[in-house]
Order: C-alpha cells, then structure tokens, then sequence
C-alpha cells in the first residue's frame, strides 16, 4: 500500500501539513496558496480526506481550540507522514527530472518516431 | 448574525447527509471549516459546496482506501448472462402482455433499456474494461 502513488490533493494536504499543525480552514487556505489557486478544496474533499489520512495513521489530531464558539482542530503529520510524504516528493522530482532532461533534448516535446 | 445562524442551520442540514457515526467526529469542526469560508451577509451554502458535500457523503468513499469496484467491473461475463436472461425474460413478459395494457409498453421499454445497456456492455468489453465505469445495471441505473 505504501508504494501507492498518492493522489494529487492528498500529496497537497500532507505538504501543508509539513511545516506545522493546521486546521481545516487553514488547510485548505494552505493548500490553494501552494498550487498557485489552482486546487480549491472543498470541505466534503478535505474532510475524506483526513478521515483517509488519519485511518492509515499519516495524520494525527494536535489539539482542538474553540475560536468565536467553533471547535477547530489541529491536524499534524505522523513520522509515517513525513517518511511517506518525503517519499512521494522524492519520486515526483525524479519523474519531473526525467521530463525536463528529455524536453532539453527535443524542446518542441514531439515523440521523434511520429 | 442572523443570517449567520440561517447559514449554519442550512450547512448543518446538508451534513446530515453523512453517516450518523462521521457527523459525531466532524460535524462540529466540518461547520466551522464551512462557515470560515463564507462570506459576509451569505444566507445559502454556495452551489458548488452542495455538490462537493453530496459527492463525500457515501459511506464507500469515508472508507479507507480507494473505493471498492462494481460488481459490473468485477464479474463482467455475469453482467451479460444476466443481460441475456433478462432480456429473453422482459421478451416473454411483453408478448405474454402484449401492447394492449400499459404493463406491455411498460416491459417493451425496459427491454429497450436492457438491450441498450447490453450493447454498452459489449462495447465496454471490447474496448480492454479499462478506464471508465462499466455500464451500469438496471438497478444501480436509479
């Protein structure tokens, strides 16, 4: 299960969670300031997700705060979290490296054999 | 204010979709995430949220890990025995009625169906099963 490529949002959800615990709001704020506006969470999304995390032991509750009489609770990452996260960057730089070596070659992107 | 007490009532109904179990451990701080990105003077959930919520709520997809397979993708040479079957049994039902009773036509257009999900299926077969969901079954169709 471990060596299961992680999905895009899961991948943005762990990396904001990297520096420190957030909360959801903050996660998902996190979240569209890290994929430059392109991915905005929705709450069902987000919440699958944790649900997801948690059940597979990469995230864990911090602490909760109640701000203006709403509860909100801190997610952080796990040391499984991290190690999975590191590993996962790892991979991805290596695939993008992969492309940008092969797009130096032929900048165009066209496949030679067509 | 008021309009926030509005708002809120009106996100907490929408998480009543969720499963009893998930809205005891995420009802309380899911709101608050909800309300956090709601502007001022906003008296209706936004469109889009709506949508994400509903599309959550299942319990299949609060599982862990991906989500389970269809039967139809699981046991695809079922899903036509089965089509097959039906098909011969909607057949005898709509002669056996004949287009005199509203029951004829009624067995006449779900055989229409069935042979429509039927050819679907085949194609989908064809096609390696791969990427998209296979053709539903009459009863998943609802």
């Amino acid at each position: 299960m471990s060596t299961r490529p992680v999905h895009e949002t899961t991948f943005l959800i762990l990396t904001a969670l990297a520096a420190g615990s957030q909360h959801g709001y903050g996660i998902i704020t996190d979240v569209m300031e890290i994929s430059e506006r392109r991915v905005k969470l929705g709450a069902g999304t987000l919440y699958s997700a944790l649900e997801r995390l948690s059940g597979e032991g990469l995230i864990e509750v911090d602490r909760e705060e109640i701000v203006d009489s709403r509860l909100r609770r801190y997610y952080r990452l796990t040391s499984e979290g991290a190690q999975r996260l590191a590993g996962e960057a790892a991979r991805l730089r290596s695939n993008a490296d992969a492309a940008m070596s092969r797009l130096q070659i032929n900048p165009t992107g066209r496949m030679a054999t067509t | 204010m008021n309009e926030s007490k509005t708002l809120e009532r009106r996100y907490r109904r929408l998480i009543a979709m969720y499963p009893r179990k998930f809205r005891q451990r995420r009802e309380e701080e899911m709101l608050s995430v909800l309300m956090s990105g709601a502007h001022d003077g906003q008296r209706w959930p936004r469109p889009a949220e709506i949508v994400n919520l509903a599309r959550h709520a299942t319990p299949s997809r609060l599982r862990n890990g991906p989500p389970p397979e269809s039967f139809a993708r699981r046991h695809p040479r079922s899903v036509l025995t089965i089509r097959v079957l039906l098909g011969i049994w909607l057949l005898v039902l709509t002669v056996a009625f004949t287009l005199r009773t509203p029951w004829g036509l009624a067995f006449l257009l779900a055989e229409a169906l069935n042979v429509y999900l039927f050819a679907r299926t085949l194609v989908w077969k064809r096609d390696g099963g791969g990427g998209s969901e296979p053709p539903s079954t009459l009863s998943q169709s609802r």
